[in-house]
C-alpha cells in the first residue's frame, strides 16, 4: 500500500479525532470515569480502520461523530439530572471509617484490603487509625479524610502548641 | 449543546472534503477505500458466510445463493492477499489471491468503490 496514502489517511484521522475531542469538552485524563476510557478504546479501535483503508474516511467520521455525539448527549443529561449522573459515573462510596474498612463496600467496588492498604499508601498512610474517612471517588481515586491528630498542623493549631510547650 | 453543534460543523467539514476529494479532485485512493482493499473485504465476508455484509460491497444486489455458490468457489482460507491488475478513474479490475486459488472482480466507482458480481 502506498505509504504517501497511509500517512495522508492516518494524518486526516488524527485531525479529525482532534477537533473532536477537542470539541466534546475539556475533562483531564483524572477525571475520567471507567466509561470514558470505553469511548476511549472504541475511538481508537476505529482509526486503525480508517488508516488501512478498510473503511471509507467518510465511514470513519461517521462513527466518530456518533460516539462523540452520543457521549457528549449522555454526559449533558449526566450534568443535569442526579439519576443519570449516577447511573453513567456510578457514585462515591465509603470504603473506611475510623480505621476500620467497609467490608460491603469493598466488596462492591471488587476491592480487597491489600489494595484499600496500596490506595492509602499513596496517600501516605501506613496506620489505619489514622483514617477518618475514605471515599472511593467515581473516577476510581482514593480520598481520604484524616483524623484531626493525622492532620498536618496549620496557623490554627498554634495558641494549642504555645499551651503544651512552656 | 454547543459543542453538539461543533462536532456536527466538523463532520460537515469532512464529508465535504471527501466529496471535494472525488469529484473534483478524482480521488479514488486516500480518503475512499481503495478497490485492492474493497475486494479484500468482500472476499473476507464471503468467507465467513456474512451475506449481509458482503452484500454492502456489491454495485447490484445478487441472491444469497449467488455468495453462497462464490463461497463454495473460494473454499476455505486464511490467507486473502488483493492486487491491483488494472484501473482507471470509473473502473477496476482486481485479482485476489486465496490459500489454493485466485479470483478476479470488476469494480465500478460511484462515490466508493463496489464490486460487480457476473
Amino acid at each position: 500500500m502506498d505509504l504517501g496514502r497511509i500517512a495522508v489517511r492516518a494524518l486526516v484521522a488524527y485531525i479529525y479525532l482532534l477537533v473532536t475531542t477537542r470539541a466534546s469538552g475539556k475533562r483531564v485524563i483524572q477525571q475520567a470515569t471507567p466509561f470514558d476510557f470505553l469511548v476511549a478504546l472504541i475511538l481508537g479501535d476505529l482509526i486503525d480502520d480508517c488508516i488501512w483503508a478498510e473503511v471509507s474516511v467518510a465511514k470513519f467520521g461517521a462513527a466518530v461523530t456518533s460516539i462523540v455525539a452520543c457521549d457528549l448527549v449522555v454526559k449533558f443529561a449526566a450534568m443535569h439530572s442526579q439519576l443519570v449522573y449516577r447511573i453513567v459515573n456510578g457514585q462515591s462510596r465509603v470504603v473506611m471509617k475510623d480505621g476500620v474498612e467497609e467490608g460491603n463496600a469493598l466488596r462492591h467496588e471488587q476491592l480487597n484490603e491489600g489494595d484499600l492498604a496500596h490506595l492509602l499508601r499513596h496517600h501516605g498512610i501506613g496506620d489505619w487509625k489514622q483514617v477518618r474517612t475514605a471515599l472511593l471517588e467515581e473516577h476510581a481515586e482514593l480520598s481520604v479524610v484524616r483524623t484531626h491528630e493525622a492532620q498536618a498542623a496549620t496557623k490554627e493549631d498554634l495558641p494549642r502548641v504555645k499551651e503544651l510547650v512552656p | 449543546m454547543k459543542r453538539l453543534l461543533w462536532v456536527a460543523i466538523a463532520m460537515a467539514v469532512l464529508f465535504g472534503v471527501c466529496a471535494l476529494a472525488v469529484e473534483t479532485f478524482d480521488d479514488r485512493e486516500t480518503l475512499v477505500s481503495p478497490p485492492d482493499a474493497v475486494a479484500e473485504g468482500f472476499t473476507r465476508e464471503v468467507l465467513t458466510k456474512r451475506w449481509d455484509r458482503a452484500s454492502e460491497y456489491l454495485a447490484e444486489p445478487v441472491s444469497t445463493e449467488r455468495l453462497r455458490e462464490l463461497h463454495a468457489a473460494l473454499g476455505e482460507s486464511d490467507e486473502v492477499e488483493a492486487e491491483i491488475v488494472s484501473r482507471t478513474d470509473e473502473q477496476a479490475l482486481v485479482n485476489v489471491r486465496l490459500q489454493d486459488t485466485s479470483v478476479s472482480y470488476s469494480l465500478e466507482f460511484e462515490q466508493e468503490w463496489k464490486i460487480v458480481l457476473q
